[in-house]
């Protein structure tokens, strides 16, 4: 029976990188002494100064370094800025083009799979796929929260790929479109914003509903007026609803055929080996079920809640977790 | 990274050519387009610093405040620091002791919150330091 490959994502370490506590090639060789690996999964924007572009000697060296630390690299993070002018956002064939220029540098950097926002859309996915299949790349869009199977980007999404029917596009699951509750960091984090508590009851009521993002971002915003609270709260209150999603484990199933790797999303394993957050013990057994023989990134986001560079030690937990979970 | 985090580095104020400057840091997991560095402000003391007089140093370059909002090919790698350089003459002298507070606000490009608009998000922090 096929089992998912465990592996980490390097965002896993941002405190510890953001820190300068480590070069990069330090937390490759780390993930390796500690067995992490084998699968390594990069954001190239955070990891390699150079971005979007690599150049080829940099490739090779990171190639070689993955390589005689007995890893292997399993998905390059890219991201669509459609944004990054102010004054407008992107064409599809500015869009297309920022997207083709990370598709060759995961390429030249030996990753299999290119993570790429679902904002990129179904024309310009499509559009990029003779580009994808040419440098032997997945191209597959991060099914992070509030994106479950049931959002209509989603099936939009999904559709398109029936119809182009290529195993250079997909999706990458994210564990927390399906989780059972807003990790306690975030709210102990509205607190220290200032954020009282009758707002952060009002809020814990907000995420639990089915409205859609937009309408839950009002709903925060007409809330943070009555309580008055400044733009840095209202900014974490609007994060607890795109970053935690509550759909159920369950609508995981039908998306597995397209998924081409998985983030697995955590923000902390407790001394019992469990995530309070997240309901791993149902997702993994889902995953076995399934027969998914992919890779799955330990991707801890604790970062968003404490500076403290626990990474390591917070994979470390995951890690035990999931191989206990695998064995079952 | 987070609301937590200092985004002027302790110990950076110095007396430089033509006035002072402090060492900034992204309050962010990943680099971003300088063009996404919505804002930078800061304050001597309690007293609000023009921004005309703000140069913003990265990668060997320093730029007007003015002049970022083009810069969508320029990166603020997350491991950096940018320099603020202040344009204030004798503002700051050397060993002498100052409070700043600063304010950076920044635009994730690709995670937009309503057509046309991203999440923004501004960091600010105070710090008494003595010039080097």
């Amino acid at each position: 029976m096929k089992k998912p490959i465990l592996g980490v994502t390097l965002y896993s370490f941002t405190n510890e990188w953001q820190q300068r506590l480590y070069t990069l090639e330090q937390l490759v060789e780390k993930v390796a002494r500690l067995d992490l690996g084998p699968a390594v999964e990069v954001v190239g924007f955070q990891s390699f100064r150079t971005f979007p572009d690599v150049p080829d000697d940099f490739a090779r060296y990171f190639r070689d370094l993955l390589e005689k630390n007995g890893l292997s690299p399993s998905c390059l993070g890219a991201n669509l800025d459609f944004g990054r002018r102010k004054d407008r956002l992107m064409n599809d064939d500015e869009k297309i083009a920022y997207i083709e220029r990370q598709i060759v540098s995961a390429r030249k950097l030996g990753f299999p799979v290119m993570r790429i926002q679902h904002t990129a859309g179904a024309k310009v996915l499509e559009a990029l796929e003779p580009a994808a299949r040419a440098a032997g790349v997945q191209l597959a869009c991060e099914l992070h929260s509030p994106l479950s199977a049931d959002n209509p980007d989603v099936i939009e999404l999904r559709e398109r790929f029936d119809r182009i029917g290529s195993e250079y596009l997909g999706f990458i699951p994210d564990f927390s479109a399906t989780m059972t509750a807003v990790p306690e960091g975030h709210w102990e984090n509205l607190r220290r914003s200032g954020a009282p508590e009758a707002l952060i009851a009002e809020a814990r009521a907000i995420w639990k509903t089915d409205d859609p993002t937009p309408v839950k971002f009002g709903a925060l915003a007409a809330a943070a007026d009555r309580f008055k609270v400044g733009p840095a709260a209202m900014s974490q209150l609007n994060l607890a609803m795109t970053m935690f999603g509550h759909a159920p484990v369950d609508s995981w199933r039908e998306l597995l055929p397209y998924a081409r790797h998985i983030h697995g999303k955590f923000y902390h394993v407790d001394e019992k080996g469990s995530e309070p957050s997240i309901p791993y013990p149902a997702l993994m057994s889902l995953l076995t079920d399934a027969g998914y023989g992919g890779t799955i990134s330990a991707e801890w986001e604790g970062t968003a809640f404490t500076e403290e560079a626990a990474g390591f030690e917070e994979v470390q937990r995951w890690r035990a977790m999931g191989e206990r979970l695998l064995a079952d | 990274m987070g609301t937590a985090m200092k985004i002027i580095q302790d110990g950076s104020l110095k007396v430089v050519p033509g006035g002072y400057a402090v060492q900034a840091r992204l309050n962010w997991y990943r680099s971003l387009p300088l063009s996404c560095v919505e804002k930078v402000s800061l304050a001597l003391d309690g007293a609000p610093v023009d921004p005309a007089r703000i140069r913003f140093g990265i990668n060997g370059h320093e730029y007007r405040l003015d002049e970022l909002d083009d810069l969508v090919e320029e990166f603020w790698f997350v491991q950096d620091s940018a320099t603020l350089h202040v344009l204030q003459p004798g503002a700051v002298a050397k060993d002498e002791t100052h409070t700043l507070q600063a304010e950076i606000t920044l635009r994730f490009p690709y995670i937009p919150v309503g057509f046309g608009k991203f999440l923004t998000t501004p960091t600010s922090c105070t710090t008494t330091q003595t010039a080097a």
